[in-house]
């Protein structure tokens, strides 16, 4: 998905000068504003795109645009109509970019969205007059309009700090996901996690179809899912449990969460480049070591967690997965496993530590 | 699960579509400004006023474990849970929480009078006016308090036919 954003951006960039020359058949001010709306498409899209090509493209581009926006700030550039908007997409701009990127912080990079929008909208109208006084007197109207714009700038920043705030209070709740606010004055859930439990009849009708759909996708009794995990488990086996310091490693790498990349580079080079790229793309591999049930401080059983990303109206992983028994006292060391099971529950994938002794 | 300021949102938007038309009206027949400018006043003083609101209820915050309310306040918020009981406690004629009531309301009142007052004067100073000037600190005051007293009132008619029609049992509720 990722690759396909990057693709389209670049196919866009391609398409760029074609464009440009038919808008600057326009009038300057449409120009101008266009050129805000390329600088937020800009940052919409770098948002998306991973690729350090199209990201690095992406933020040069929106921060040229940006700058050409800004360049009617302290030119003769009559004020388009659109002014409002501009300042909104020149706010979210600085917002996202300076306090999101730069700092790290996107939730206040949200909250101080709409001031900065109102201010950029205020300065330079009032900078104007500095620049070039106006033979009749609006500077009383445009004032007005400024304050105003920033007062109501404020208290949409106010709800959006309530917002989080009540987000927050979520985590008061032992199970969030059970508050409800159909009572409340304040505010409204508007989304719940699904729970996809056994009672297929409370799935609304179009998630069922996508389940059903990985369902089959993923069915462990045929196809590549059930050979993946089979010979990701010969894989353990033969390269992980044989040699006795090799044994040791990996099962202290499997204590630590840190160390999960090992198991990925397993699974890359060994398991998934025997299938074919169709099948191995996506793949992800998940290896704990959990104590039996009966023993609680014998960490001798390997869960195998094989799972891809899959695309619908839930965004959560599927997995496919199997429990294993390391027998340790016959050798060689061996994995007994028992059938894969598709996990159904969201979200799927949770390391769960071994208890410690 | 993602929570949304949603009916905080409408309600705030609808009580200040009320309060403004009216202390708009009222700017204008008791403060003599004209229309336009009247208008402008009532946005202004408002949307200041309702920004103290939000920047006091903020500040308080990290108080809440100080008054007890660091799990009433939020599960009030977020599901609505205690307000019956609140009123229930008012009808039977809990002293301790009607002097509350009538400390906070009063405070309310005066704080946003007051509020309002220095708004509007420095909105005069801003936009370099002396619209305000001729009727006196005094005067200002007896009016935005009379001004202010109806549009308390006009909430609070809001606020009660709301809660009546949220009652098991009330027509359309």
């Amino acid at each position: 998905m990722k690759t396909l954003i990057d693709l389209g951006i670049i196919a866009w960039f391609l398409t760029l000068p074609e464009r440009i020359l038919k808008w600057l058949e326009t009038s300057i001010a449409t120009i101008w504003g266009k050129a805000l709306l390329l600088s937020l498409f800009a940052l919409l899209l770098w948002t998306l795109a991973q690729g350090s090509l199209a990201r690095e493209l992406l933020e040069r581009f929106s921060w040229f645009f940006f700058l050409i926006g800004g360049m009617g700030l302290v030119s003769s550039f009559s004020w388009p109509p659109i002014f409002p908007l501009s300042a909104v997409l020149q706010g979210a701009l600085l917002s996202f970019i300076v306090i999101g990127r730069w700092f790290g912080d996107y939730q206040t990079a949200w909250i101080v969205w709409p001031p900065l929008a109102a201010l950029c909208e205020a300065v330079p109208k009032l900078a104007s007059f500095w620049l070039d006084p106006p033979r009749d007197d609006p500077k009383q109207v445009i004032r007005e309009e400024s304050l105003l714009h920033l007062l109501w700038a404020l208290l949409f920043s106010g709800w959006l700090i309530f917002g989080i705030t009540a987000q927050s209070w979520l985590n008061l709740y032992p199970d969030p996901a059970a508050v409800n606010t159909s009572n409340s004055a304040f505010v409204r859930t508007v989304w719940r996690p699904i729970q996809l439990g056994s009672d297929d009849t409370s799935i609304p009708g179009q998630i069922r179809q996508s389940l059903e759909r990985a369902q089959r996708w993923f069915n462990p009794s045929s196809g590549d899912d059930q050979a993946i995990l089979e010979t990701l488990r010969q894989t353990i086996q033969d390269q992980r449990l044989q040699d006795p310091s090799q044994r040791r490693t990996w099962l202290g790498q499997l204590e630590d969460p840190q160390a999960r990349p090992p198991e990925l580079l397993l699974l890359n080079t060994e398991v998934l480049g025997r299938f074919a790229p169709s099948v191995a793309q996506q793949w992800q591999v998940g290896v704990d070591l959990l104590p039996p049930i009966s023993q609680p401080t014998r960490r001798d059983r390997v869960r195998l967690v094989a799972y891809r990303k899959t695309m619908g109206p839930f965004s959560g992983p599927l997995t496919v997965s199997r429990d294993c028994q390391i027998i340790a006292n016959v050798q060689p060391v061996t994995l007994s496993c028992a059938p894969p099971v598709t996990n159904r529950e969201l979200p799927l994938i949770q390391r769960v530590d071994p208890t410690p002794n | 699960m993602l929570v949304l300021p949603i009916p905080t949102v409408i309600f705030q938007l609808l009580f200040l579509f009320f309060i403004v038309r009216l202390e708009s009206w009222l700017y204008r027949t008791r403060l003599f400004l004209e229309p336009a400018d009247s208008s402008f006043y009532a946005r202004a003083a408002n949307l200041t006023s309702t920004l103290a609101g939000w920047l006091i209820f903020f500040l308080c915050l990290p108080f809440l474990p100080v008054l007890g309310l660091q799990e009433q306040l939020p599960n009030f918020i977020l599901t609505g849970a205690g307000l019956l009981e609140f009123g229930n406690q008012l009808a039977l004629g809990d002293a301790n929480l009607i002097s509350w009531v009538i400390v906070a309301v009063l405070l309310t009142f005066f704080g946003t009078v007051f509020l309002e007052q220095w708004t509007l004067l420095g909105l005069e100073w801003f936009l370099r006016r002396e619209q305000l000037k001729a009727l006196g600190a005094r005067q200002l005051t007896e009016h935005l308090l009379f001004i202010n007293a109806c549009s308390y009132s006009v909430v609070t008619v809001l606020v009660l036919l709301g809660f009546l029609l949220r009652q098991p049992g009330a027509v359309g509720g």
